[in-house]
C-alpha cells in the first residue's frame, strides 16, 4: 500500500521532468543539499490538519509546503507548479521573496492533502 | 374564537437592533482573548526552538506582538506578528520569515531548511479559537439581554 507521502513524493518528482521543462529541475524533500543550483524545488510536510468527527480522526490530511528557488523572472515553473497543485491539493500561495544575497527568487506555496 | 398570544418578540427585535449596531464592538471584544491562544501558542513554539541564537529567540519573544485591530468589508483582522530589530541589529521579522520560509544561503549554492512556527501555531489553536469567540460572544450577547 503507497502511503500518502510516498503519493506526494511521486507527484513531485514529476516536477524534475524534462517532460516540461528544456532542463531538468532538481526536486529535493526537507532541504537542499550544498553546491545546489538554482533553480531547485524544495518540498516538505511540517503539519496535519485531520477533520476529526466522531471523536477520530475521520479524514487524515497533511499539511506542507513547496518552494522554488530561481534567478529566472516570470519562470515557466511557477505555471506548472500551480497546474500539478490544481489537480492534486488544496494550496495557497503563501509568499514571494527576493533574496537580495543572491539574487534568487523564492516562491513558497502551502498545500494540502487528504 | 381561539386567541393565540406570542411574547417576546419586542426582546429579540430590541436585541438584534443593539447587535446590529454594536456588532463589530462585539467581536473586537470576542477576538483579542481569543487571538492571544494563537499568541501564546506562538510564543511557546519559539522557546522550544532547536538551533537559533540567544539573540534570536529573544528578538522574537520580545517583539511578538498583537496588532490594533482593523476592520475591511465587515471582517475584523488583526495581526500576530514580530516588530522592531533585535541585539544582533537584525529585524525581527526578518528572522520569524526565515525560520518560517527557509533561505538561500549567501553564496546561492546550498540551502536552510525552514521551521515552520507561526502557521502551525494557528493550525493548531484554531479550533480553540473559535470555541473562545462563541464563548464569550455568547457572555456578552447575556449582557445585552440582561439590560
Amino acid at each position: 500500500m503507497q502511503t500518502k507521502l510516498s503519493a506526494i513524493s511521486d507527484i513531485f518528482a514529476r516536477l524534475a521532468s524534462t517532460e516540461y521543462f528544456t532542463s531538468a529541475t532538481n526536486v529535493y524533500h526537507y532541504t537542499a543539499p550544498d553546491k545546489t543550483e538554482a533553480p531547485y524545488f524544495i518540498w516538505a510536510e511540517d503539519d496535519r490538519v485531520d477533520l476529526t468527527a466522531g471523536n477520530i480522526h475521520a479524514e487524515k490530511a497533511w499539511q506542507g509546503t513547496i518552494d522554488l528557488y530561481t534567478h529566472t523572472e516570470f519562470d515557466v515553473r511557477i505555471d506548472y507548479v500551480e497546474s500539478l497543485l490544481d489537480a492534486n491539493f488544496i494550496w495557497r500561495l503563501e509568499s514571494v521573496q527576493y533574496e537580495e544575497d543572491t539574487g534568487l527568487i523564492h516562491y513558497e506555496w502551502v498545500w494540502n492533502y487528504a | 374564537m381561539p386567541n393565540i398570544k406570542i411574547e417576546g418578540f419586542d426582546d429579540i427585535n430590541n436585541l438584534i437592533t443593539e447587535l446590529a449596531a454594536n456588532g463589530e464592538g462585539l467581536i473586537k471584544t470576542a477576538l483579542y482573548p481569543a487571538s492571544h491562544i494563537t499568541y501564546e501558542e506562538a510564543r511557546q513554539k519559539i522557546e522550544a526552538m532547536k538551533n537559533i541564537s540567544d539573540a534570536d529567540r529573544n528578538g522574537l519573544l520580545t517583539s511578538l506582538y498583537h496588532s490594533k485591530m482593523y476592520t475591511e468589508n465587515g471582517v475584523v483582522y488583526e495581526v500576530i506578528g514580530f516588530t522592531g530589530y533585535n541585539e544582533r541589529g537584525v529585524p525581527n521579522i526578518v528572522v520569524a520569515r526565515s525560520i518560517e520560509s527557509g533561505h538561500s544561503t549567501r553564496d546561492g549554492k546550498s540551502n536552510v531548511q525552514k521551521h515552520p512556527f507561526m502557521r502551525p501555531a494557528a493550525n493548531h489553536t484554531k479550533a480553540q479559537v473559535i470555541q473562545k469567540m462563541q464563548t464569550v460572544i455568547s457572555q456578552e450577547v447575556q449582557k445585552i439581554q440582561k439590560g
